[in-house]
């Protein structure tokens, strides 16, 4: 026999996350029935908007399926209470990420007083190479070359050091959270873990979830464009680097920064960046225009990744155009607006919304270990 | 006119309260907007919780206004306009031409020359009948009518011919009375929420899926299929609560009858076909009071299955049937019940009449009931969704309103 | 027809002309009757065939009319030629043309008959006097809370003098005691202040109402219209009344019953207890005087359970929501958990769910009480087949137990010490009734229930929510069925209305529901009667009283017009100006039976006219065909045949009798309650006897018929007719 207490506190934070509308819900469980991304035999998000309503954080914290949700909101669309579960679920992954996150950083990134620090520390820190490591008159020398201003040695100096520290808390969070599904669903597999990955990878790259959304079913291609975007971009940015490595280790010679626009790499570059912006700019017109009912609500955090992930690209791209038309003052300064968003987004990105990708594949790799009603 | 009384509405309510109030005195005007009196319960096959007729109630009804010269009943009638004040309202009602004049006899023989067909409302547009006919069986007045929106018109004609009594009549126009009344009750009822609207649960799109309302069509022995539900024997049939109320994309309310009506059209069901399975979906049965009874008595059939859990959607199946989806929320799993029938218990919308200026309304279209002091009444599910016993009831006692001018 | 100035017409229109003979049908009212004059019209609805006959009333001095035409479903209001002239529409167009075979010798035959038992109806009946007496339209109205007062209130302002007795020391009921009360008004989501000190204020400022506190009512004496009610207190008086309304309201369910939620626990309290814990202005724990930090509220305590009460009290789900939103309030960081099996807010109060279910600090959850227990300072709920969990316990300061209704009818303490099969109806008449009314009646002194698990003074019928089984005391509010104040006050009013036509009808010697209006009345020929009380003890309405020598006294004001009594009767002394025993045993008479060699049988029919009838009708509407042998006679009610009729039956040749009437059983649909099944009693003697006299007890058939089964009438008729064959023609033909 289980002792419940309900917590209000709890409730009131779902609430205030986005889940304003969570009251509203009587248990009906059309939500569950019209998912259809939800597993039969333990169908959400009904049940999980019950512990949220009873504040039972211990339910949902290490609920495989908050992350199984990937706020299609045909819950929230046809929900006759008005209760969004869609958006709670989100509320939910929100304090959920919160929680998990390293050292409980996560709380950092969502709260929007918090922003100009958080900008500000790669700002300074990139002022501090640019400071130090940039050639003298590199503003005037031609052709621009932006590791002129920001050598790469330099840079990586930084970003490697915090990549490392993103990665650790990437992997901390990971395997705080697979403790916690252990923890609430048992540790017996039916599937070997290295197949689970694969078959996680599988639907990760087919996007196999969210393509059963309905009434928000144009932002899966969406999505699919910013995702395919975004990777090719950031191989675009470890391909230079390492370029840059071998050239520097002496392993070979290849061709260094500047690349020239027919490089497959700055193809590769500008094909990811153009992919990707298409990509934000469906998916925010849509949350601009669409009733939230139907996309969502946009919380704080959602926000402060969108801006950051475009602003990562288009200061990219604005940056690259005022290099080939040669003036040199915006090209840097932008470059170096660049550099500080690219900080933002990635060392960040275990804290931010981003890390969703992280938490959703790991509850998707754990539901792929077991075998469950599709 | 303060000893005289107009009620809006000749289904069960307004026939009450216009019985009611002439039994203790008044002169009661009926003005109905159909051709017969009866509304909506002629239409339903059985009462819940006793399983009784509706026909039933309303003939002894009937034989009260046959015996009753202070009713005067206005079919085919609406009410334009209302103006003065209580004790002295000045109501205009307009008749329009039922093209049959008062020489019918109800034989018949029109009908069987009549060469167009149309949808037969009475039964819901689940059979055809003849564009001139008798409303129904057990229709009051017992006189035929033409639907003209069938009709091919003059031009046509056999009517015309094959009825002895000159009984048909192609030049009747509208016709408006000017009635003056001592107070107003407005018994104008329901229609059915449009299941239509209802777009994840396939009404009009998928095989089989039907309404409540047509059920106790389907299931009436003067039904359009003699009682026999469907064409086939029925082996499984869902029943989908909630379809359209408790929704705030539809109905907000809950319509308060639809759980007793399912119940209900379960027994339907499982009286026909023994062999029969019923799925009853709901998210709370809501059988209150005495009715609780109703329930136990079919938790107690072993091939009812009562699965508390919203339908979500209904899809398309194999060999004709339909498919229910649900979270089974005591089972905790979704599942997906393939059936022969799937009946939408749908909700009940009040009815909007043509007179805009009078009575208020709240955001839902029922009419407040607050408006007492000024002689403007509603009664039963003009005023709010309930169930027939709770409408006659009110229908008795706002007679006591028009009393006590 | 002897002493009556009779005009036959006979229509040949709607397809009669075709089906029979009309000019042998006049034939035959020449030969047999003594008509003063017989007609027939093609189209005798006309109003030239109408006026035909006002003029033949006018000018030949008629007092009574046959009208051999259609039924009365069409053209009901045509054939009326005032108060004065006696009508008798005979059917031969549903019952005859439009249900046999076009111009077959057995049409004409069977059209022949009808006219022959309508000559012989309307030579047994007169004119209709209506019994008129001086009656009081004083209303009494027992119970002073929100129901009586509105009734009170309707009735004064409809301008009838109203007695309002209560039993306590002053008015209000239960609602005085109530913080706020459920919505009733737009937008249908706020908790409305409690308006009773109003409603009681207009009640005592009301100048047509007396009120009477700390009364209760010694004895009702008489009849609606003329009730001697004696009101005690201290003192006693008498005052007449015309009607009473019962609105005593309702009682908890006892709370020591409840052991099973922890009633006996000091910090477990009834929502009754709770409501009185608000209004008073402090909500605290009753076992320390601290304030609540977390309730808990159980539904259906009590309520829904074979144990307790059976059915649902319907409102404890709204009260629990209103009474969470004052713990709410006044406790802004206290827990409100709500435990139900289903959320009961049906219709408006959907939204009144919705909005206080918006308060974060009320927690709801579907579950099934196990057991409530201590633990130390606080109390444990344990909760089965939870939402939350299949086993879950929930902690709580206080546990508010929704306890449900009963009605204040209904007394457990009245005991018949006999088992449930023995028991007679009057047995049943006294178990468990509180002592309300006290009516000095022959069948008890208070309003029956509905039904034994069900313990309400409610009305059995759907469409007639006040026909109760004592004309002119009519039940309203949580006395009659679980209900709150917005159906109390809706329901108080139609029985209010109720009351002051019962007033109005009796003063006017008319019947009430179902047979409203109408001015006949059984008489009963004394000198004859032997006291064996079957007319008693047989009427459903209590109208019969007996004097000590078991004489029954008749209160025509209490009387439904059934005739039950009548059927009852083995004395035949019972009848009414315009239906008797000489009127139906002429009829069947009239009837001619074809003689045994004529290979033809003859069934004699006995419908009731309130369902069977019309679906009878409604098969000659749907021109469906049935044997030609049947001869179809309507009842007021099955209840109303007496077996002399059947003796006349099987004397007169009739090879069997088949009575239709309505379902009877715990559903039943007879409108007089037991006339369908007392019918049903009598033929089962009657069957004994034929058995007796070695005729076969198939020979009669007691059927059922609902009026939407139009269909099943020729699977009746035809149905007996092929078992008939099978058996000898009745051997008592021709004696």
């Amino acid at each position: 026999m289980s002792v419940i207490q309900p917590d209000i506190g709890v409730s009131l934070r779902v609430m205030e996350k986005g889940g304003d509308s969570l009251q509203k819900c009587f248990q009906c469980g059309n939500c569950s029935a019209i998912c259809d991304v939800t597993p039969d035999d333990d169908p959400f998000p009904r049940r999980e908007m019950l512990y949220a309503q009873w504040g039972q954080k211990e339910k949902l914290l290490g609920n495989v399926n908050v992350w199984l949700c990937h706020q299609c909101n045909d819950c929230s669309f046809h929900c006759p209470g008005g209760a969004n579960p869609g958006d709670v679920m989100a509320a939910v992954r929100n304090l959920s990420f919160q929680h998990y996150s390293y050292l409980g950083f996560g709380r950092y990134l969502s709260d929007p007083k918090l922003a100009p620090l958080l900008l500000a520390i790669p700002a300074v820190l990139i002022a501090l190479v640019v400071a130090v490591g940039s050639l003298p008159g590199f503003m005037s020398m031609k052709p621009i070359v932006f590791s002129n201003m920001a050598p790469v040695m330099a840079i990586d100096l930084i970003f490697i050091p915090a990549m490392v520290f993103a990665v650790v808390a990437g992997l901390a969070g990971i395997i705080a959270i697979w403790r916690d599904f252990t923890a609430h669903y048992g540790d017996e597999r039916d599937v070997a873990l290295i197949k689970a990955v694969w078959l996680t990878l599988l639907g990760v790259l087919r996007h196999d979830k969210m393509k059963k959304c309905v009434v928000n079913a144009p932002r899966t291609n969406a999505h699919l464009l910013l995702f395919y975007g975004f990777f090719a971009l950031l191989a675009t940015t470890t391909l230079v680097a390492l370029m840059h490595w071998i050239n520097l280790l002496g392993i070979a010679s290849v061709a260094e920064t500047p690349l020239p626009l027919s490089h497959p790499v700055k193809v590769l570059g500008n094909i990811g960046a153009i992919t990707a912006l298409s990509g934000i700019y469906i998916i925010v017109t849509r949350r601009l225009t669409l009733n939230a009912k139907q996309v969502g609500g946009t919380l704080y955090y959602d926000s402060f990744f969108g801006v950051v992930l475009f602003l990562t690209i288009a200061t990219g791209i604005l940056a690259e155009l005022f290099r080939l038309v040669d003036y040199s003052f915006p090209a840097f300064a932008i470059y170096y607006v660049h550099l500080v968003f690219v900080f933002t987004l990635l060392v960040y990105a275990p804290f931010s919304k981003f890390a969703h990708m992280l938490y959703r594949a790991t509850a998707l790799t754990f539901t792929n270990t077991r075998k469950r009603k599709p | 006119m303060s000893g005289s009384l107009l009620v809006i509405g000749g289904g069960i309510a307004g026939m009450t309260s216009a019985l009611e109030a002439a039994e203790c005195g008044l002169k009661v005007h009926l003005v109905e907007k159909d051709f017969s009196l009866g509304g909506r319960v002629l239409r339903m096959n059985r009462y819940f919780p006793k399983l009784c007729p509706p026909a039933c109630g309303v003939e002894i009804n009937y034989r009260r206004l046959r015996s009753n010269p202070d009713v005067e009943v206005l079919t085919n009638s609406e009410v334009v306009s209302i103006s003065g004040v209580r004790g002295e309202f000045s109501v205009v009602v307009e008749t329009s031409p039922r093209y049959v004049n008062a020489r019918c006899t109800a034989c018949g023989d029109c009908e069987k020359v009549c060469p167009v067909k149309g949808k037969d409302p009475h039964n819901y547009g689940l059979s055809e009948i003849t564009a001139i006919r008798a409303p129904h069986k057990m229709a009051m007045p017992m006189r035929y009518a033409i639907d003209m929106d069938v009709c091919e018109g003059e031009s046509c004609g056999k009517c015309v011919t094959a009825c002895k009594y000159g009984a048909v009549d192609f030049a009747m126009k509208p016709v408006r009375t000017t009635l003056v009344v001592g107070s107003v009750i407005y018994a104008t009822g329901w229609k059915p929420y449009d299941a239509g609207k209802i777009e994840n649960l396939g009404y009009g799109k998928i095989a089989n899926v039907v309404t409540n309302v047509e059920m106790e069509r389907l299931a009436a022995p003067d039904g359009p299929n003699g009682g026999a539900i469907m064409d086939k024997p029925v082996k499984k049939v869902a029943f989908v609560q909630c379809a359209g109320s408790r929704d705030e994309n539809h109905l907000p309310y809950c319509s308060s009858v639809c759980c007793m009506a399912s119940l209900k059209q379960a027994t339907y069901v499982r009286e026909r076909y023994p062999d029969s399975e019923v799925y009853i979906f709901y998210i709370d049965l809501r059988a209150s009071g005495k009715y609780q009874l109703f329930q136990d008595k079919l938790m107690g059939d072993s091939n009812v299955h009562f699965i508390k859990g919203k339908v979500a959607k209904v899809e398309d199946g194999e060999h004709g049937q339909a498919v229910v989806v649900a979270e089974d929320i005591l089972g905790g799993e979704k599942i997906r019940v393939a059936v022969d029938l799937v009946v939408l218990a749908t909700g009940m919308e009040p009815v909007t009449t043509r007179d805009e200026r009078l009575p208020d309304r709240d955001e839902y279209g029922f009419i407040s009931a607050n408006q007492g002091r000024n002689g403007i009444h509603s009664v039963g599910v003009a005023k709010s969704p309930v169930d027939v016993t709770t409408t006659i009831r009110d229908a008795t006692g706002s007679v006591v309103k028009a009393l006590c001018l | 027809m002897s002493d009556k100035k009779t005009g036959v017409y006979i229509c040949s229109g709607c397809g009669l002309g075709e089906a029979f003979d009309v000019a042998a049908l006049e034939k035959t009212v020449g030969d047999e009757f003594n008509a003063a004059l017989c007609k027939s019209s093609g189209f005798l609805c006309e109003e030239a065939g109408v006026n035909e006959i006002k003029g033949d009333i006018r000018n030949e001095g008629l007092d009574a009319v046959m009208i051999a035409a259609c039924s009365t479903r069409v053209n009901y209001d045509v054939f009326d030629f005032g108060e004065k002239i006696l009508v008798e529409r005979v059917d031969l167009r549903e019952k005859v043309a439009w249900c046999q075979d076009e111009g077959s010798e057995d049409t004409l035959d069977m059209a022949k008959d009808y006219l022959r038992m309508g000559a012989a109806k309307l030579k047994e009946i007169e004119l209709t006097v209506p019994f008129v007496q001086d009656v009081s339209d004083t209303i009494l109205v027992i119970g002073g809370g929100v129901a009586g007062m509105t009734s009170a209130l309707g009735a004064g302002a409809a301008g009838h003098n109203v007695l309002l007795v209560e039993k306590s020391d002053r008015l209000g009921g239960f609602m005085r005691g109530m913080k706020k009360t459920l919505p009733r008004n737009a937008p249908y989501i706020n908790l409305e202040e409690n308006s009773i000190e109003q409603l009681t204020e207009e009640v005592k400022a009301d100048r047509k109402i007396s009120v009477h506190l700390n009364s209760i009512i010694k004895s009702i004496v008489g009849a609606p219209g003329m009730f001697d009610v004696t009101i005690e207190n201290g003192a006693t008086s008498v005052v007449r009344a015309g009607a009473v309304v019962v609105a005593t309201g309702f009682r908890p369910y006892e709370k020591e019953k409840l052991t099973d939620f922890g009633s006996d626990l000091p910090d477990v309290v009834t929502s009754v207890e709770f409501e009185g814990m608000a209004a008073s202005g402090k909500i605290v724990r009753p076992s320390n005087g601290e304030p609540v930090g977390s309730a808990l509220f159980v539904q259906c305590a009590g309520s829904r359970d074979k144990k307790h009460l059976p059915y649902c009290s319907s409102i404890c789900c709204s009260v629990s929501l209103k009474q969470a939103l004052y713990l709410r309030e006044e406790y802004p960081d206290s827990s409100a958990t709500i435990v139900y099996k289903d959320i009961r807010t049906p219709g408006k109060m959907e939204l009144f769910y919705k909005q206080a279910q918006l308060d974060p600090g009320i927690f709801l959850v579907k579950g099934e009480i196990d057991n409530v227990t201590r633990d130390g300072d606080n109390l444990q709920v344990h909760v089965n087949d939870s939402l939350l969990g299949p086993a879950v316990s929930l902690k709580a300061d206080l546990v508010v137990l929704a306890t449900g209704m009963v009605s204040s009818t209904y007394d457990a303490s009245v005991t018949i010490d006999k088992p449930e099969d023995q028991m007679t109806d009057d047995d049943r008449a006294k178990s468990g009734k509180a002592s309300i009314l006290n009516l000095q009646y022959r069948k008890g002194p208070e309003l029956p229930h509905l039904k034994e698990e069900f313990a309400f003074p409610d009305s059995h019928f759907i469409c007639f929510p006040y026909e109760t089984q004592r004309t002119g005391i009519y039940a309203a509010g949580s006395a009659r069925s679980p209900q709150g104040i917005a159906d109390s006050i809706d329901d108080a009013l139609g029985a209010t209305v109720k009351a002051i036509q019962s007033v109005k009808l009796v003063g006017a010697g008319k019947a009430v529901s179902p047979r409203a209006g109408d001015t006949s009345y059984p008489d009963f020929f004394l000198q004859r009667c032997t006291q064996c009380k079957r007319c008693t003890v047989e009427c459903p309405f209590g109208t019969l009283d007996e004097d000590k020598k078991g004489t029954p006294k008749p209160n025509p004001t209490r009387c439904r017009r059934c005739g039950i009594c009548m059927g009852a009767c083995p004395e035949r002394i019972i009848s009414f100006a315009n239906y008797s025993i000489n009127m139906i045993s002429s009829m069947i008479k009239a009837i001619e039976a074809p003689d045994e060699f004529s290979g033809k049988l003859r069934v004699l029919m006995f419908v009731c006219e309130n369902d069977a009838m019309p679906a009878i009708e409604m098969a000659g509407l749907n021109r469906l065909k049935y044997d030609a042998q049947v001869r179809i006679i309507p009842l007021r009610c099955l209840g109303s045949t007496n077996i002399v009729w059947i003796a006349d039956a099987l004397a007169a040749g009739f090879d069997g009798v088949i009575m239709l009437g309505c379902k009877h059983g715990d559903d039943y649909q007879c409108h007089f309650v037991k006339g369908s099944e007392l019918a049903e009693t009598r033929m089962s003697k009657v069957q004994e006897t034929l058995d007796r006299l070695m005729l076969e007890s198939e020979r009669i058939l007691v059927e059922s018929i609902s009026i939407n089964e139009a269909h099943k009438v020729p699977e009746i008729i035809d149905g007996f007719m092929e078992n008939l064959s099978d058996m000898e023609p009745n051997p008592y033909k021709g004696f």
